[in-house]
């Protein structure tokens, strides 16, 4: 629904993102608020007990390009992924292997992370050229049994399970080994992969993978070649994770099989439905809801703990981030099934009405 | 063969069956160029299925399909519908999340050339691209008097408009070859005169050749060329609908002995 009193003179106007002076206005404040955020946080974060901290905006930044890759490929495309945090993996691993064993510098080493992890996810996407739901689940769950073998057990290049030492991100001499720097180089490709992902999902690409979600039939009578466009998206969100995968190596230096568990792929497509299913805007909301939840239970457990000393302390520790997460998605599945996008825009239906609700 | 300017679509002795049901036996349909046939028949005679079998989603054991004096018998549906074969669904199937208006930009998508790199960048050339498509769907838009649709969730639609909204879809495509499955089902009367005038439209402004199912007798009469009469996977009949009318082996058909 458009503003009142706003009309749009010609077709590109009518379909920018962008499209009122307000909107610029407050996109760019929030630019600037993003860049300036890591010298207000500082080393120590701020706010209560330090919740916000750089440390959680660089884990929130590689998460969102991972689950913008999974938007792509399970919420544009309807091809449920359970894989994605083996595909991080595997980029995280190419990366470090790359960087460590070949002395590649960083950009290379990110892109062909990006692109082995990516040609990977076709193997894995290959699949879903027969299967749908559940079925496919199962196949694409086989990539989290398989990776950790594998990285396990060829020890002479991965490291094994004594995991792998990666150095520090470099562009020509700068090396990104601060916090601070970090968090600008993963702050620069999560605005990529934002502006790429929403790219892709307004444009052909982007209705072919809605067409195979929506009615595979249709989007066949229409001519999309629907095994075409399966892989490529598999091969597109796929891609978003080895990129997630690399930055994430470079930035905690060590990596090992166990950093990507199962219970990631889930919060993964968690942060899909808290968001909402399918939509770029709605995959930012989420993946920022649900990682400043399990933050905000990491911190408030000890303080509880301090408040009910009777009660054990373990107990508080489950109830930090997993159950928390947990909870949160089956509160939303239940009572905002399509999630925090659909709220605001529900919100922004209300209040340009306001006060005369028709 | 056929001189080609006279049948755009040529079915040639086409059988399909799934295992012991028989769902269309021998049947030889030609479509004329610029022609708007009506396929009959009682519930269960084949019709979806010959639409099926046209469209790709159905391969038969048997026979060719020639259109426009190529054989696609063995080509896979969306190189079909890049040929111009395009086609509505007995029950709408459109994209429900997105809106009519991307719903009918979807069906632009064998003429759009742009692919993954091109439209992540969305900058020049593919906006450019994106624009000229968006203007001519907006044409569609107009000639189906569905403007204040556009940007309209489908699933928020009534079902008469979802089906003007597949229609367009198939528009969109700009087919040589329109098949249309049972296009006023479910409408009321009204919605069924749009749809009939929609259709009329079509034949007659765009040229576009039009082969659609339809059990509204009186709708068919009125809009048909010519009539072609199924019955258990047979074709019966075929011909004007002055001819189909008194036509014995019909009123058998559907009325019985």
């Amino acid at each position: 629904m458009q503003p009142s009193g706003y009309f749009s003179a010609d077709y590109g106007k009518d379909m920018a993102v962008v499209r009122t002076r307000a909107q610029w206005f407050i996109l760019i404040a929030f630019m600037l608020a993003l860049i300036y955020f890591p010298f207000w946080a500082g080393a120590g974060g701020r706010s209560w007990e330090g919740v916000l901290s750089v440390s959680l905006a660089i884990d929130i930044g590689i998460t969102l390009i991972a689950v913008l890759g999974l938007c792509i490929v399970s919420g544009l495309c309807g091809q449920i992924n359970f894989g994605q945090p083996a595909f991080m993996s595997m980029g995280a691993y190419v990366s470090g292997i790359l960087s460590t064993r070949w002395d590649l510098p960083f950009p290379l080493a990110i892109v062909s992370a990006g692109l082995l992890a990516a040609v990977f996810g076709l193997v894995f996407g290959l699949p879903a050229l027969r299967l749908k739901g559940l079925y496919l689940v199962v196949a694409t769950f086989a990539a989290m049994m398989i990776v950790p073998y594998v990285i396990n057990h060829t020890k002479s290049l991965t490291g094994g399970s004594d995991g792998l030492r990666v150095p520090e991100a470099s562009i020509a001499g700068f090396t990104f080994d601060s916090d601070i720097r970090k968090y600008f180089l993963v702050l620069f490709f999560a605005v990529l992969a934002v502006i790429v992902a929403k790219n892709i999902s307004r444009s052909r690409v982007g209705r072919a993978f809605v067409g195979i979600r929506d009615n595979d039939i249709a989007a066949a009578a229409t001519g999309v070649n629907i095994a075409h466009y399966k892989l490529l998206a598999f091969f597109i969100g796929c891609f978003f994770a080895g990129i997630a995968g690399s930055l994430w190596a470079h930035h905690v230096t060590f990596i090992h099989a166990e950093q990507f568990q199962i219970w990631d792929a889930i919060w993964m497509l968690g942060m899909l439905i808290i968001g909402g299913w399918g939509s770029v805007a709605g995959t930012v909301l989420g993946v920022v809801f649900l990682k400043g939840l399990g933050e905000f239970g990491t911190v408030l457990s000890p303080r509880i703990a301090e408040w009910a000393p009777s009660i054990p302390e373990r107990v508080f520790a489950a109830l930090t981030s997993q159950v928390a997460y947990g909870l949160a998605i089956i509160v939303f599945i239940m009572l905002a099934p399509h999630g925090l996008i659909y709220l605001w825009e529900r919100f922004k239906v209300y209040y340009r009405l306001w006060p005369f609700s028709y | 063969m056929e001189r080609e300017d006279s049948a755009i679509l040529k079915m040639d002795d086409i059988s399909l069956s799934f295992g012991g049901v028989n769902a269309l036996v021998e049947v030889s349909v030609e479509i004329k160029r610029g022609e708007l046939l009506a396929i009959i028949g009682p519930n269960g005679a084949g019709k979806t299925c010959l639409i099926n079998s046209i469209t790709g989603y159905y391969r038969p054991q048997r026979g060719q399909i020639y259109f426009e004096g190529k054989a696609i018998t063995r080509l896979p549906t969306h190189k079909r519908a890049a040929l111009g074969i395009a086609r509505t669904f007995q029950q709408p199937a459109l994209y429900p999340a997105m809106t009519a208006l991307d719903n009918v930009l979807a069906g632009r998508h064998a003429h759009q050339k742009s692919g993954v790199l091109t439209g992540a960048l969305y900058f020049g050339w593919a906006r450019k691209e994106e624009i000229e498509h968006r203007r001519q769907v907006e044409e569609i838009f107009d000639f189906l008097e569905m403007q204040p649709l556009r940007k309209k969730p489908v699933i928020m639609l009534p079902h008469g408009m979802r089906k003007r909204v597949e229609l367009g879809r198939a528009l969109a495509q700009e087919p040589k070859l329109l098949l249309l499955d049972e296009p006023t089902s479910g409408m009321s009367t009204e919605e069924k005169e749009d749809m009939a005038r929609f259709i009329l439209d079509i034949s007659e402004e765009k040229k576009t050749t039009i082969a659609l199912i339809e059990h509204d007798m009186g709708l068919i009469m009125d809009i048909a060329d010519r009539i072609v009469v199924f019955n258990f996977g047979r074709k019966i009949a075929e011909g004007t609908p002055d001819e189909i009318k008194h036509n014995p082996e019909v009123i058998t058909a559907y009325l019985g002995e």
